[in-house]
């Protein structure tokens, strides 16, 4: 393997080595131990030493069963609704927004990133307050919804806008010349080519969708109560290793998720 | 067929085209040529509606389109990266003009089959564009351009992003495609003389967002009307002087040294009739220039500054004696000419100088060395040929 392929532009071994040991450090106590920890206690009977004991699969076939089932399809049916409004809502404003003065673009640049720039907490006591006593939205998924689109709607401009960025105005003025109406050129040859862009916004939206609690939490009806809402829940009781069983089948079911829309994508392309 | 009629284009305090005024007939091949940042560029722009004046107007077959969005204006257009649709089949690119005209299927189908054979592509209508080299990208985006059947093609610099043998090849088929088209007008925006010179029947020099000159190209290039189309134009050799008589033979000038007689033709204007005393500059142009002793009486003395091998001629570099200004000259031999630091004469043709306005500064020295091949005019009555152009200078755009 050459220098470039193995460690990018370190041609040294033991300077390859010690931007691997870099990478393992910040990624094996960030990120994989606290993934090994949540997938031990999902199998986990007990566990008061160092390494759990009596491993059981009961946590994870509850986590597959009732509520806990309803919440999983409750999370995805979020995540793909919420996912799919934010790439259209955030993919229409990079798109109306591209021929505007540029005041006016950073303006909804700003305005579609502030929320995530609050705590997702305070995003859910807003709808709350706002839409709170609506008989259309009050008590109902509606508010869910709404409160992931808000938070996911800044990854999905941000990628697409991106994307725009990138893409040569020369497709959209030839094809114009051609006599395309504005319209022709935007479903012909804009939204093709902005494929991958879209998918990769939608992966991201659904992706954090499928964890977002924070606001969820304000303003969930009863009846629709995500997978992290309940997560959260097991956890406050104390039921910590059904509560991690959860966060697995939440882990997988995101992955898999993730893996058909990614799926999708490679066979647009073709 | 296009007229532009005094088009101004600014962005923001930026004057990209100023009071830009001219006409192409149609069946004409007009070039826009000038170095970048020009205009010309955004001269091809208004016209396809992909920029809008601030001022004046762009009239089609009469028709005002100042204001008509591109897709109303139905002009073909080749962009300089060909702007192909990478996620459809060369057909597909190709049919795109004839779908959005809503045309029927056959009808389609046999437009694009013609146009692609036009430009020898029919067997690659199921590639993708990422399938295809340059030049038969190029070809792909000049078919789809004329599938709509345009009354006007613009080609902004079509063949600056091949290889120079593919450059030539393509400029060859244009020429071709130019005798099939003859109810086509035809703006072309090139950087390159050799490109406008073959296949341009009029060209129009551009500079600093403003039209300089605009006549045939045997005209700017053997009757230069001002000193940045001498020098932009072939890369001429500008010698200052001062005019002593202007006569019937020509106009007698002090420069370099000696009295030199330009009795070149001379393109209307304040050149054709100067005063005495005025200044003014002679066009030479390299190729006009033979070596001669340094003390001959009718050569102009310097110091040879460098000599430079380009295939079938050598350029030398010679600093006059009187004056700042270095000249060129191409001699095909090196024979009797001193080393480097050398006190050389050079002869000069005075049947083909020209006298150009002394007022206008010339300041394109860099455009010596990509000058266009020589058009290879018809010599002046009287005059001998311009020497035949290097096979080593046609190669690399330069002028004989």
């Amino acid at each position: 393997m050459s220098g470039i392929q193995g460690g990018g532009l370190v041609w040294s071994r033991s300077g390859r080595l010690g931007v691997w040991a870099a990478f393992a450090v910040v990624f094996v106590p960030v990120i994989l131990a606290p993934l090994a920890v949540v997938v031990l206690a999902a199998f986990a009977g007990s566990w008061n030493g160092v390494l759990p004991g009596s491993l059981t699969g009961r946590h994870l076939e509850q986590a597959l069963s009732g509520e806990q089932l309803a919440s999983l399809s409750v999370s995805v049916q979020t995540g793909l609704l919420s996912g799919l409004t934010a790439v259209a809502v955030g993919g229409w404003a990079a798109v109306a927004v591209r021929g505007a003065p540029p005041a006016l673009r950073r303006l909804t640049d700003a305005v579609l990133h502030l929320p995530i720039a609050v705590s997702s907490v305070v995003i859910g006591l807003g709808l709350l307050v706002a839409f709170g006593t609506s008989p259309l939205l009050a008590g109902t998924m509606g508010m869910v919804v709404i409160a992931h689109v808000v938070l996911v709607l800044a990854f999905a401009h941000s990628t697409v806008s991106a994307a725009l960025d990138r893409l040569d105005p020369a497709y959209a003025l030839v094809a114009g010349s051609l006599g395309a109406t504005p319209a022709r050129v935007l479903w012909r040859i804009r939204l093709p080519l902005l494929t991958p862009a879209l998918s990769a916004a939608g992966s991201l939206s659904i992706a954090l969708s499928m964890g977002e609690v924070g606001a969820t939490i304000m303003v969930y009806p009863a009846s629709w109560r995500t997978l992290p809402v309940s997560v959260f829940a097991l956890t406050d009781r104390g039921r910590v290793f059904l509560a991690a069983a959860e966060t697995l089948v939440l882990l997988a079911a995101t992955l898999l998720l993730l893996l058909a829309l990614g799926r999708m994508r490679t066979r647009a392309a073709k | 067929m296009i007229r532009f009629d005094s088009v101004s284009v600014t962005y923001g305090a930026t004057t990209a085209l100023c009071d830009f005024t001219l006409e192409v007939a149609r069946g004409e091949t007009v070039a826009l040529l000038g170095p970048s940042g020009s205009g010309k560029s955004t001269a091809l722009k208004a016209v396809a509606g992909f920029v809008r004046p601030s001022s004046g107007r762009v009239l089609l077959d009469g028709r005002d389109v100042t204001d008509e969005p591109p897709h109303r204006r139905g002009i073909g257009v080749v962009v300089q990266n060909y702007a192909l649709f990478p996620h459809m089949r060369v057909f597909d690119n190709v049919a795109f003009g004839l779908r959005a005209r809503r045309l029927p299927r056959a009808e389609i189908a046999e437009r694009v089959g013609e146009v692609l054979a036009m430009v020898g592509m029919d067997g690659y209508r199921d590639r993708m564009p990422g399938q295809l080299s340059g030049g038969q990208q190029q070809r792909v985006a000049i078919a789809r351009a004329l599938a709509i059947r345009p009354p006007v093609l613009l080609l902004d610099e079509p063949l600056s992003a091949l290889d120079a043998g593919l450059r030539q090849e393509l400029l060859g088929e244009l020429q071709a495609l130019r005798r099939e088209l003859p109810d086509v007008a035809i703006l072309y925006v090139t950087h390159d003389q050799n490109e406008a010179l073959a296949l341009a029947d009029r060209i129009a020099i551009m500079r600093d967002a403003a039209l300089v000159d605009a006549d045939t190209s045997d005209a700017l290039y053997r009757r230069p009307p001002s000193a940045f189309t001498a020098a932009f134009l072939g890369g001429a050799n500008l010698l200052p002087g001062t005019v002593l008589s202007a006569g019937p033979a020509g106009v007698r000038v002090r420069a370099g040294g000696r009295e030199i007689t330009a009795a070149g033709p001379v393109a209307s204007g304040p050149a054709a009739s100067p005063s005495a005393g005025e200044p003014a500059l002679v066009c030479v142009r390299p190729h006009a220039l033979r070596t001669a002793p340094h003390d001959a009486p009718d050569a102009l003395p310097g110091v040879l500054t460098g000599t430079q091998w380009r295939g079938a001629s050598y350029r030398l570099t010679v600093r006059l004696d009187d004056g700042p200004e270095s000249v060129v000259a191409d001699v095909p031999t090196l024979e009797g000419t001193p080393a480097p630091g050398g006190r050389i004469g050079l002869r000069v043709d005075e049947a083909v100088l020209v006298p150009v306005p002394g007022d206008s500064p010339p300041a394109v020295p860099a455009s010596r060395d990509s000058a266009p091949g020589a058009p290879v005019p018809d010599p002046a009555p009287g005059a001998p040929a311009p020497a035949a152009p290097a096979a080593g200078d046609s190669a690399s755009g330069e002028a004989a």
